[in-house]
C-alpha cells in the first residue's frame, strides 16, 4: 500500500501505528462502536459518523474454557478475569496494543457471540 | 493430551465419590461450590508466538500468576489445534483457551473446523482490536472522499484472504456504505 499498489488496507492498530508516526500513512475511518484512547486514534471518524447504521462485528479478543465446565468452573475463570480487566496491568496491556477496553461475560457474553454469528452468517 | 484424559477422569470420579458422601466436596470444588485450580494452569494460544492472541495470553498468564499464586504456561498452538485442544478435555477447568473473532465466530461459518463457539464454555471478552481503513498518506482527503471514490469504482483494498477478519471488515464498511471495494489478495499484511 505504501508502494501504491493498493489505495487501502483493513488493519489492526498494533500493525500501523509505527507507520502513521513515520507519516507513511493516514488513518480514515475507525470500524469501531466508540473513540480509541490511543491519541494517534483518537479523531479518527467512525464508520457511525457517517451514517454507518448497523454496529460493525470487530475483532474481539477473548477467553474461552473447555466444553461442559461447571457452574464454580466458569465463575472462578469470570472473577479472575474480571479482576484483571481492573488491574493498572491491563490498563498497560490495553494502551501498549492500542486496544479498546471491553469485558463482556455471562448471558450478555452469548448474546454478543450469537448476535455476531447472526450477522456474519447473513452475509 | 492423553495424560490429561485420565487426569479428567479421576477428578470427575472424586467428585462423584463426594457427591455421595455428603457435602465434603473433592479436592477442587469445595462445599460452598468454590473451586480452586488443581495445580498448573495452560494458557492455550491458537497462534504463534508475536501476534495479538499470544500478547494476550503472556500478559494474562504473568498477572494471573501473581494474582492466584498457581503457575500458567502458555503453550502455543496451531489456530484450529489451539482451539480443538480444549473441545477433547470436557470439564477440565485447568485449561484456558485464547479466542479471537476469526477463530470463534469468523471462520466456523465459513468452513467446519469441527467446532464452533457453542461446543466451549465461553467465558469473557477483555478487548475489541478494532479495524481501520487506512490509505498511503495523502492518497485521500477524508473517509468522505474515499467513500466517494469507491462509489466511481476502482477502489482497491488489500485483503489477506478469505476467512481473515479484516475481508469481513471491509465487506460490512461496503455494505454500510452501498459502494463496492476491488479486492486484491495479499500473504500476509497487507501493509
Amino acid at each position: 500500500m505504501i508502494a501504491g499498489d493498493i489505495d487501502l488496507a483493513v488493519l489492526e492498530p498494533t500493525e500501523f501505528l509505527p507507520q502513521v508516526e513515520a507519516g507513511e500513512i493516514d488513518v480514515l475511518l475507525s470500524t469501531g462502536n466508540k473513540p480509541a484512547l490511543h491519541e494517534a486514534l483518537a479523531d479518527v471518524p467512525l464508520a457511525s459518523d457517517l451514517g454507518a447504521e448497523e454496529p460493525f462485528v470487530t475483532q474481539v479478543r477473548l477467553f474461552f474454557g473447555a466444553p461442559d465446565l461447571s457452574e464454580a468452573q466458569e465463575q472462578y475463570w469470570v472473577d479472575v478475569l474480571t479482576q484483571w480487566s481492573e488491574s493498572d496491568g491491563y490498563a498497560a496491556y490495553i494502551e501498549e496494543n492500542a486496544l479498546t477496553p471491553q469485558l463482556i461475560t455471562g448471558d450478555e457474553l452469548d448474546t454478543y457471540i450469537s448476535e455476531s454469528v447472526e450477522t456474519l452468517a447473513g452475509e | 493430551m492423553r495424560k490429561r484424559g485420565i487426569a479428567v477422569v479421576l477428578v470427575t470420579g472424586a467428585v462423584a465419590l463426594a457427591g455421595c458422601g455428603g457435602e465434603e466436596g473433592s479436592s477442587t470444588e469445595s462445599a460452598n461450590g468454590e473451586w480452586q485450580p488443581d495445580g498448573d494452569v495452560e494458557v492455550a494460544v491458537g497462534a504463534q508466538p508475536g501476534g495479538g492472541s499470544d500478547i494476550l495470553g503472556r500478559e494474562f498468564a504473568a498477572a494471573y500468576e501473581e494474582m492466584s499464586g498457581v503457575t500458567a504456561v502458555v503453550e502455543n498452538y496451531d489456530t484450529v489445534a489451539g482451539v480443538l485442544l480444549l473441545k477433547e478435555e470436557p470439564g477440565l477447568g485447568e485449561i484456558i483457551g485464547v479466542g479471537n473473532t476469526s477463530n470463534m465466530i469468523v471462520r466456523p461459518i465459513e468452513q467446519d473446523l469441527g467446532y464452533t463457539w457453542e461446543d466451549f464454555t465461553q467465558l469473557a471478552i477483555v478487548a475489541e482490536d478494532v479495524s481501520y481503513l487506512v490509505s498511503q498518506a495523502g492518497a485521500f482527503e477524508s473517509a468522505e472522499d474515499m467513500i466517494e471514490a469507491a462509489k466511481a469504482g476502482g477502489v482497491t483494498v488489500g485483503q489477506v484472504g478469505s476467512g481473515a477478519g479484516d475481508t469481513v471488515v471491509a465487506d460490512q464498511v461496503a455494505d454500510a456504505f452501498g459502494i463496492t471495494f476491488q479486492p486484491v489478495v495479499y500473504e500476509g499484511v497487507a501493509m
